[in-house]
């Protein structure tokens, strides 16, 4: 790829875009991509989708992997990840915490071969599992934008039964009022159609959202025009799904849900820079566009009920037809976002520009992943399993050797989601057990620490926490906050408590373990013994710092 | 209520006020000059303006005899001119009568004294016939309003916080104090507002000396600090509340005048959004208004004619609206209009 | 019309703006996640809004922060200050209200009558009249205002004070860039901040009140913060030995901040303030806002707005008028005083504005409505001129004679007047080119120094 050519041709682009009378003739001279290229593209990966589904015999998906992303790496590779450095890492993956210092114990004594593939069943059929992934969806979902018990509980059902991941999106696209363990699902359209003061329902924010979370794709631009930029986003892909939400409202119940108006006639739409109306009945972007039935002959005389299913559904066929094996963007998609959670970054990134002239960087295991994932019926414990199994999931983040950023050949820092931050937090200090007996049943400690938590460490509503972002609030929170210093105190059998009487030795290979899940090195345990001193009456007070260091280093705020 | 006559005038006004003959006709407002209309014919008459002022005028009175006009403007001038001339004459002028904004202007029942009073907290008098001044009373708030009690040296000035002071003119000193803090609103009471809101717009005693009226708005709500239009009813001798007279709701805004009428019952008109405040008349002993008319809206003050049948009604046209309103090219400015009105009790 | 140039991944040059020195990868085709040095720097700041580099840069570029240290106050009477009140008025014409103009310190110069205290010293700042915008609702016109109106490319612009703390960051004083005194709530207030993100929003203190969790937990002694912080530093100088130290540096970035605003509390104590200054500025929010707003440049924040509201004046204008704009005259005329006492309007530029001016008609409920046809706003200090009047409007003040500069030229004037270099002026998101202002517009000359 030429870049700075393609950096000229966006100066050039931005320049013509200000003379707004010839923007026309720039965009026709971009090159146009053959819509028959793009069928086939499709057509192609259907073909793959077919021949995955043939070919069980292979290899295994995590080798495979391993093999492509290995072809492409020039330069040192970070050695595999030691054993506390994964049952960290896949600990919070799976279970959305950190390790009790038992578990690493445990897990580093054994001395079985296959311990880390036991960990790993072990994690994916835990009860945290559901929790975990619930959490994880729900950031990614809804991007912040506020809580809801019906959609929690049909998150943590849905991934507690590993319901196909094109099922559970199925359920989102086409929410049901009548199902109560999965009505919930009505909260990712319910809560963008409500009006945020004066302003108008954002039917084109949800449109876009819908884009962007299932497709992988932003279509804001081409909202109003086709892209500019981005040939493959033409102004139809937006208007065609937003013919299809701008039918759609609020439903008044005590739990999420909507109504949809049948569509009658096909959606007119004008680009900001001609003259010439277009129209568009609902579409899936880049999809076939689907027929409007002409309306039943007879209109009823009575006022018809508002919470009826309308008389021809476009969100059925959008919900039929989107997150199916044959759409190879929701393929792609899935797999992009998932291996973005897991390896914090994407093969394709932004996570929301799928488009002809923005490549993954590695092709093949998009396309490995996509089709596999399909081919196993969206099982998404199966997608989590064959990455975390490959050694390129498994690599450590630390050699001394410079790698080349971008090729996998160490693992990736990320961000811990505020959630599995405070789970780990309370994990590490010992307090899971005093503030949360019950996950059910929150303690009013927990609620009101949860709470002040969030507010410093959770990304701002409608923000996609992606990228590691430590914020001068999260520091005070961290240096004042009295409920967050209040878990160093010992009591209950925390962790400042249980290693009060413990030999200095020992108190540093607990907090350790317990916080940073590994045991210290010489140097830190030198560093750390000079903290802890014999005089009794100062003794509980330099703990309390040990422990505040690690909490607030950057070790403990990152998954490595 | 039947209107006569419709005068309309290129500029927004704020009072309109009957000769005591019943002669005359004479307006002042935004355009710094002094109207006239011979009223006493079938048709009014415009008669030549008294062009003597700066920004606003927004204190005028005529005196007992009818012969001059008194008029004090928002830069501070004091004049008196004569009335009833083809060409009125500047008899006298008081260049700095006060600092800044003269709000409010009243005449002894003698005709002998003015009494000035505006932003600069402080109430002046005046020898009506040369224009000396003669006495001053430090009011500390900007006075809104003032009236001089019909019997005996008695000045009651009224101010932007709702504070009424009776002064003794004999003595110049304050004797007592009256409360119409109903009608002023700061921070204090309006959630957030920086704003001092209301005060105590217009006031008036009854003929016989034993009410004295107060004007303006209650309660200001949202966005734009306006209220509901409020009148106050004192008994002067105890100084007690009588009654509070509001009418309509908040967004009718001031009280901008109110008025006795010989009958003993209080007319009084308001005005705040476009299109909004109405005309009420009500009896002090009296729970209730037995009159209200919403749709004469916008008013700023009313007069009686001497004959009492006549009501001289004085409103806004200004319509509000944000950005460019052009009407034939043109950026137009509100205008002041005059109903003549004649009405019969129900 | 909404019409944009909108999201591009233009890989290469985005991380050669954000300071790579190497040649990228052929893989390493993304920006988004690819944390440079500067990148993680600037995000390190979020939250806190003090989106920027502080104490962590090269030697190279501090200087250059150095020689630069331009700072601002933004002072915002939301609801729109009526021009005729103020800095333009008509006396005794059609619309020109009840109000005397009275002489200034700018021979032959007049303002309002409800300036006296500005008046005297309207020599240390200049007045734009010749305003014209486009936007007459507060809905849309506050924030079209406060972004500079920029031609729409689909994306959510910054507010003037995000803008400068992308473009300048925090000076060397280590303190957030973008702070904000207002009435009502504080916090982090990430919404100014538009596509810029979260991390160049304002920290703002509500009432002039501290943040949460500023203050110094009761259980911890000075003694015992800096050895817990001196600890944890250790801790996190280990974890980066054979990592990329860029986490580290972030994290330790933003401890830093805070312990810097820690120390600083004294900003949050009124009693720290002479009674006299204190009767200077006025006791009312807007007084007190101010002269906080003073003692925060003069503590080295960067930018430093200040709010204050209701001043949608659609009713009985002339009294709000004389209520609100005395408290607005007095602290805006102490602050110019103390600045240029303290010789520091040559790097502190002042700004005073509202969303629009109000109409010259006087409307029946003896208001004025929203006017952006033409008004004024007053600017002076850093590059900037102090001491001239730009522009006129026609003898009733309906409308300019002549040039009218829309808030895009005065983006652009700021910006030039601040120092932002050329090459600054254009933001990158994420590979979209976005011109940090109106691409039409240009700096008003007569105003830069």
């Amino acid at each position: 790829m030429n870049e700075p050519h393609k950096r000229d041709r966006l100066r050039l682009a931005v320049k013509r875009r200000q003379e707004c009378d010839v923007v026309l003739s720039c965009e026709q001279s971009l090159p146009r991509r053959n819509l028959v290229v793009r069928a086939l593209l499709c057509n192609l990966f259907i073909v793959l989708l077919l021949a995955a589904r043939v070919s069980h015999a292979a290899d295994p998906v995590h080798q495979q992997i391993d093999r492509l992303i290995e072809a492409k790496i020039t330069g040192p590779v970070a050695p595999r990840s030691p054993d506390a450095e994964f049952i960290r890492r896949v600990t919070l993956d799976l279970a959305g915490r950190i390790p009790t210092a038992d578990e690493t114990r445990s897990f580093l004594q054994d001395d079985s071969k296959d311990k880390r593939e036991a960990l790993i069943e072990r994690l994916l059929s835990g009860p945290e599992y559901a929790t975990a992934m619930a959490g994880l969806f729900n950031v990614m979902l809804m991007e912040r934008r506020g809580e809801n018990a019906d959609w929690d509980r049909f998150l943590k059902t849905s991934f507690a039964a590993n319901q196909p991941w094109n099922e559970l999106v199925r359920q989102i696209l086409l929410p049901s009022a009548d199902n109560e363990e999965s009505r919930g699902s009505a909260w990712f359209y319910k809560r963008r159609l409500e009006k945020s003061g004066q302003q108008p329902t954002d039917y084109a924010g949800l449109t876009r959202d819908v884009g962007r979370l299932f497709l992988g794709v932003d279509l804001q631009c081409a909202e109003c025009h086709d892209h500019l930029m981005i040939d493959d986003y033409k102004q139809q892909e937006f208007q065609g799904l937003f013919s299809v939400y701008k039918n759609v409202s609020i439903r008044n119940e005590k739990f999420p849900a909507i109504n949809e108006k049948s569509i009658t006639e096909k959606l007119e739409f004008i680009s900001v820079f001609g003259s010439e109306h277009q129209v568009t009945g609902p579409r899936i972007p880049f999809g076939a566009e689907f027929e409007i039935p002409p309306p039943p002959e007879e209109q009823p005389k009575k006022k018809p009920d508002p919470n009826a299913p309308p008389a021809f559904s476009s969100l059925k066929l959008i919900a039929a037809n989107l997150p199916s094996p044959e759409n190879s963007l929701f393929c792609r998609n899935s797999a992009n976002r998932i291996w973005f959670a897991l390896m914090g970054q994407g093969l394709v990134e932004p996570l929301d520009q799928f488009h002809s002239d923005n490549q993954a960087t590695h092709p093949e295991v998009l396309n490995l992943l996509a089709t596999e994932f399909a081919a196993h019926e969206f099982d998404l414990k199966w997608l989590l399993r064959q990455i975390i199994l490959s050694e390129t999931y498994q690599r450590s983040s630390r050699t001394s050797e410079e790698t080349i950023e971008g090729t996998y050949a160490r693992a990736r820092l990320r961000r811990l989601t505020a959630d599995q931050h405070l789970a780990s937090l309370l994990v590490a200090t010992g307090n899971l057990q005093r503030l949360l007996p019950s996950e059910s049943e929150p303690s009013e400690q927990y609620t009101e620490l949860q709470k002040e938590f969030l507010s410093a460490f959770a990304a701002e509503p409608k923000e996609p926490a992606l990228s590691y972002a430590p914020a001068v609030k999260q520091a005070l929170f961290q240096l004042n906050e009295s409920q967050f210093l209040n878990l160093l105190t010992p009591q209950e059998n925390n962790l400042t408590e249980r290693i009060s009487k413990l030999q200095p030795r020992d108190v540093i290979d607990e907090c350790f373990l317990s916080i940073f899940s590994r045991l210290p090195t010489v140097s830190e345990r030198e560093l750390a013994i000079d903290q802890i001193p014999d005089n009794e009456a100062s003794r509980a007070a330099r703990i309390q710092r040990l422990v505040w260091a690690m909490l607030t280093s950057i070790e403990f705020a990152v998954n490595h | 209520m039947k209107t006569l006559h419709t005068i309309r005038h290129s500029r927004q006004l704020w009072q309109a006020r009957y000769s005591p003959c019943g002669e005359f006709l004479v307006a002042c407002g935004y355009d710094a000059t002094i109207q006239r209309w011979n009223v006493a014919g079938e048709e009014p008459v415009l008669l030549s303006p008294i062009e003597a002022h700066n920004g606003w005028v927004q204190g005028m009175c005529i005196s007992p005899d009818g012969e001059r006009v008194y008029s004090a403007d928002s830069w501070g001038r004091l004049s008196c001119h004569e009335l009833r001339t083809d060409n009125p004459q500047q008899l006298w002028t008081q260049e700095t009568a006060h600092e800044g904004w003269i709000r409010a202007l009243a005449i002894s029942s003698d005709g002998k004294q003015l009494a000035t009073g505006g932003n600069s907290g402080v109430v002046r008098l005046w020898n009506s016939s040369d224009g000396a001044r003669t006495q001053e009373l430090s009011h500390e708030h900007p006075v809104g309003a003032l009236s001089f009690h019909p019997k005996g040296r008695v000045l009651a000035t009224g101010d932007l916080k709702g504070i009424i002071r009776e002064w003794n003119l004999d003595i110049a000193t304050e004797d007592r104090q009256l409360d119409a803090g109903a009608l002023y609103n700061d921070e204090t009471k309006t959630k957030g507002r920086i704003q001092q809101c209301g005060g105590i717009r217009t006031m008036q005693f009854s003929a016989d000396g034993q009410k004295l009226v107060c004007g303006g708005q209650k309660d200001p709500g949202g966005g734009f600090a306006n209220g509901t239009p409020c009148v106050l009813v004192f008994d002067w001798k105890s100084g007690g509340l009588v009654r509070e007279m509001p009418m309509g709701s908040t967004s009718d805004g001031f009280a901008y005048d109110v008025q006795f009428h010989p009958e003993g019952y209080i007319m009084a008109t308001s005005s705040a959004f476009p299109g909004k405040g109405p005309v009420w008349f009500w009896r002090p002993e009296e729970m209730k208004a037995f009159f209200s008319d919403p749709k004469m809206a916008n008013g700023r003050s009313l007069s009686l004619h001497p004959n009492g049948q006549r009501l001289a009604h004085l409103i806004s046209d200004s319509r509000n609206g944000n950005g460019r309103p052009l009407k034939d090219g043109e950026y137009r400015g509100g205008e002041g209009v005059i109903n003549i009105l004649e009405f019969e009790l129900p | 019309m909404a019409s944009s140039i909108c999201r591009l991944t233009t890989k290469t040059t985005t991380l050669k703006q954000n300071g790579m020195t190497h040649a990228p990868h052929p893989l390493c085709s993304t920006s988004e996640h690819q944390l440079s040095r500067r990148q993680l720097l600037g995000s390190a700041a979020a939250g806190a809004g003090t989106g920027g580099l502080g104490g962590l840069l090269q030697p190279a570029v501090a200087e250059e922060l150095k020689r630069d240290d331009k700072q601002v106050i933004f002072v915002w009477l939301d609801g729109g200050m009526s021009q005729l009140e103020s800095w333009d008025p008509k006396p005794n014409t059609q619309f020109g209200g009840p109000f005397r103009a009275i002489p200034t310190s700018l021979p032959g110069v007049h303002i309002g009558e409800l300036m006296p205290h500005t008046a005297k010293v309207l020599h240390h700042t200049s007045i734009v009249r010749s305003v014209h915008t486009q936007d007459n609702s507060h809905s849309a016109g506050v924030g079209r205002i406060n972004r500079g109106d920029p031609k729409n490319r689909g994306v959510v612009y910054p507010y003037l004070g995000s803008a400068v703390a992308k473009l300048m960051g925090p000076t060397a004083s280590g303190l957030p860039p973008y702070c904000w005194v207002k009435p009502y709530s504080g916090g982090f207030k990430t919404a100014d901040a538009g596509f810029l993100g979260a991390k160049y929003g304002a920290l703002a203190f509500g009432d002039g009140k501290p943040p949460n969790n500023l203050l110094l937990n009761k259980q911890i002694t000075a003694e015992e913060n800096t050895a817990r912080n001196e600890l944890r530093a250790a801790f996190s100088e280990r974890f980066s030995q054979g990592r990329s130290k860029d986490w580290t540096d972030a994290n330790s970035y933003v401890f830093d901040v805070a312990d810097t605003l820690m120390k600083r509390m004294d900003l949050f104590d009124e009693s720290k303030v002479s009674e006299q200054d204190r009767d200077r500025y006025g006791r009312h929010a807007l007084g007190r806002h101010m002269l906080m707003a003073r003692r925060l440049i003069e503590a080295g924040v960067r930018f430093v707005k200040v709010n204050s509201y209701h001043w949608d004046s659609h009713g009985d204008n002339f009294n709000a008028c004389q209520s609100l704009i005395p408290q607005f005259d007095r602290p805006f005329a102490a602050l110019l005083e103390d600045l240029n006492e303290r010789g520091m309007l040559d790097n502190v530029l002042v700004i005073a504005m509202s969303e629009f001016g109000r109409t010259p008609k006087i409307n029946s409920h003896v208001g004025r409505d929203h006017w952006p046809e033409a008004w004024s706003v007053a600017m002076g200090g850093a590059g900037i001129k102090r001491g001239h009047v730009i522009g006129r409007t026609n003898e009733l003040g309906t409308f300019v004679e002549d040039q009218e500069y829309d808030v895009g030229h005065l983006f652009h004037t700021w910006f030039r007047g601040l120092g932002v270099s050329e090459e600054m002026m254009e933001y990158d998101n994420d590979g979209q080119p976005l011109p940090v202002a109106h691409d039409d517009c240009f700096p008003i000359k007569e105003l830069l120094a």
